[in-house]
């Protein structure tokens, strides 16, 4: 690999495989997450994306294949909390433990100053509940806890699985924010989520696996881009609406809401023809793809269960979850 | 190396369970030493071997019988590495720790001094209830450098105990398994194998091993001496240290 592109990558996989018995969990997964930028990493459940991550951090051994965090194996990093941050689905807290012993035993182990502590406790909104022991947090107090260690050596890198799972609206917001500045700065971030609309908003690349093989790897706008532009037509006369469009060479596609989806026309032109016709229009707009299509489109397969579709509300945490990032 | 330790340290002192378990090995060391003090004066404590409380040697020797805080240390030695993988920390320490080999050094260097300080307490609580019981019998107190080895020794066992539940709990990973297994083999495979063959005591990991801090009551069993009890102790440590650290780096944390 040239230094240049090395110098680019925050993390490099090539060729990552991982096999449990028969089932191929990962199979030659290779992929870059760009220094500065936020990479997506999306698939459904059980696609091998926790794997994977975990494959990264160096918690799994590849069968085969392997994965470097800038330029190095994670195993062969020195002080390796304060090059990356991660925050696992599988990261566990002792639940006898308080926040800030679990912070701070984490600062003795990365060799970091303790007062980093109380940084990234007021950081993510959990000073209040420094002192309170883990069993009695909320899941998204848990993601708070787990996104304040990720942070404690002001790392360059960040490897985040479902960081927002449990957070109130007000705290994916602040993740959002967090992560477009932080790439921003010069950060590079690569974050796995079933929130699809999440990663629309803050992600510059998505990679896309199913069943462990990589699907795509691209920008959010080409992915989505890919999906081209549809217009939404709905007239009373749906059938001669639908023969004049398919007459000016349009493709009309059935829509659940009754309406008409029209491809390979523009929304000018649905409009003349419409008009040429003397049809009256009760909608008349343009659709973009958005990226829970492209997903739909390259996994064949729904959001998983838990997902929030886009223009859903988010999740509501459960109980104790009151600070606000 | 040292902020590892220290964080290890710091990993027992943040829950409770240390307290618990120091708590309940200091009340046991209590009962048994009342029990072997009443006892020793009566035909039934002659038949089964005590003795009164006579000598500083006598009083070491109460110290080493009567300091029931091992079974205690093993089991939280044990939960240090165990309580990783129940609770899913194991991820954190490792990703900040990479270094299988580290990690379980520290762990094992960390138990020990939690290990001697438990046995040494103990043995300093029969001292003070011995002290004080012959004290208010109205009985000569044998206080003397004996007993402090004593203390000592016991302090030494714990330590030895402590590392090799640390290990042996990295090593097998269920919190379950490792504490039954290790409880198991205290209390029922070595007393029960040593029993048929007692041949085989002084090559076990628990009463062979005394040998480098202390004599056998049972005058049957020749325990290796201090200098090959102390191999011996060294040896099942390393053993179990390098089967740890060969199992982890090969194993998905």
């Amino acid at each position: 690999m040239s230094d240049a592109r090395a110098a680019a990558a925050a993390i490099e996989v090539r060729r990552l495989s991982k096999r449990f018995g028969a089932v191929n969990a990962v199979d030659r997964l290779s992929f870059d997450v760009p220094i500065g930028s936020v990479t997506g990493f999306l698939g459904p459940n059980g696609a091998g994306k926790t794997t994977t991550l975990r494959m990264v951090l160096g918690l799994a051994i590849p069968s085969s294949g392997e994965a470097r965090v800038l330029g190095e194996p994670y195993r062969a990093l020195e002080r390796p909390l304060s090059r990356v941050g991660a925050a696992l689905e599988t990261t566990g807290f002792h639940p006898g433990r308080s926040a800030r012993a679990h912070l701070e035993i984490a600062c003795l182990e990365g060799g970091l100053d303790r007062a980093r502590a109380d940084a990234v406790l007021s950081l993510t909104g959990m000073g209040e509940f420094a002192d309170m022991r883990v069993r009695g947090f909320s899941l998204g107090m848990k993601q708070r806890l787990a996104f304040a260690t990720a942070l404690l050596g002001e790392p360059t890198v960040l490897v985040l699985d479902e960081p927002a799972n449990g957070l109130d609206p007000a705290g994916v917001a602040w993740l959002r924010g967090f992560l477009r500045r932080f790439a921003e700065g010069g950060g590079a971030v690569l974050v796995s989520s079933h929130l699809l609309s999440e990663v629309a908003e803050i992600a510059d690349r998505v990679v896309v696996i199913d069943r462990g093989t990589l699907v795509a790897d691209d920008t959010v706008d080409r992915l989505v881009g890919a999906g081209g532009e549809t217009v939404v037509v709905r007239s009373p006369d749906q059938d001669r609406l639908r023969s004049a469009v398919e007459t000016a060479g349009g493709v009309v596609l059935g829509r659940p809401d009754g309406a008409l989806g029209v491809k390979q026309l523009s929304i000018e032109r649905v409009g003349e023809v419409a008009g040429a016709q003397g049809l009256v229009l009760h909608e008349l707009r343009r659709e973009t793809a958005s990226l829970e299509d492209a997903f739909l489109a390259l996994t064949g397969t729904p959001p998983p269960p838990g997902g929030v579709v886009p223009g859903a509300p988010p999740i509501r945490p459960d109980v104790h979850d009151e600070a606000s990032p | 190396m040292i902020r590892l330790v220290r964080a290890e340290v710091r990993k027992v002192r943040s829950t409770r369970l240390w307290i618990g378990l120091g708590l309940g090995g200091l009340g046991l060391t209590g009962l048994a030493t009342l029990l072997l003090l009443s006892l020793a004066n009566t035909d039934q404590g002659r038949l089964s071997g005590l003795h009164p409380v006579a000598t500083a040697e006598d009083l070491r020797r109460l110290v080493f019988d009567a300091a029931g805080v091992l079974a205690f240390v093993l089991v939280l030695a044990t939960t240090m590495a165990t309580s990783e993988f129940r609770y899913g920390t194991a991820v954190g320490t490792y990703l900040a720790t990479p270094s299988r080999m580290r990690v379980i050094t520290a762990k094992a260097l960390s138990a020990a001094p939690i290990g001697f300080v438990y046995g040494a307490v103990a043995g300093l609580v029969v001292v003070l209830l011995a002290v004080g019981w012959l004290a208010v019998k109205g009985e000569p107190v044998p206080f003397g450098s004996p007993a402090m080895t004593g203390v000592a020794q016991v302090g030494l066992q714990g330590a030895y105990g402590a590392v090799l539940a640390v290990c042996f709990g990295a090593l097998v990973r269920s919190q379950l398994v490792a504490i039954l297994g290790l409880l198991g083999w205290l209390f029922l495979i070595e007393p029960l194998a040593t029993a048929v063959q007692p041949a085989l005591t002084r090559w076990t990991p628990f009463a062979g091993v005394n040998g480098a801090f202390n004599s056998t009551t049972d005058p049957g069993v020749v325990l290796l001496g201090h200098l090959g009890a102390l191999a011996l102790a060294a040896a099942y440590v390393a053993l179990l240290w390098a089967a740890a650290v060969w199992a982890e780096r090969r194993r998905d944390a």
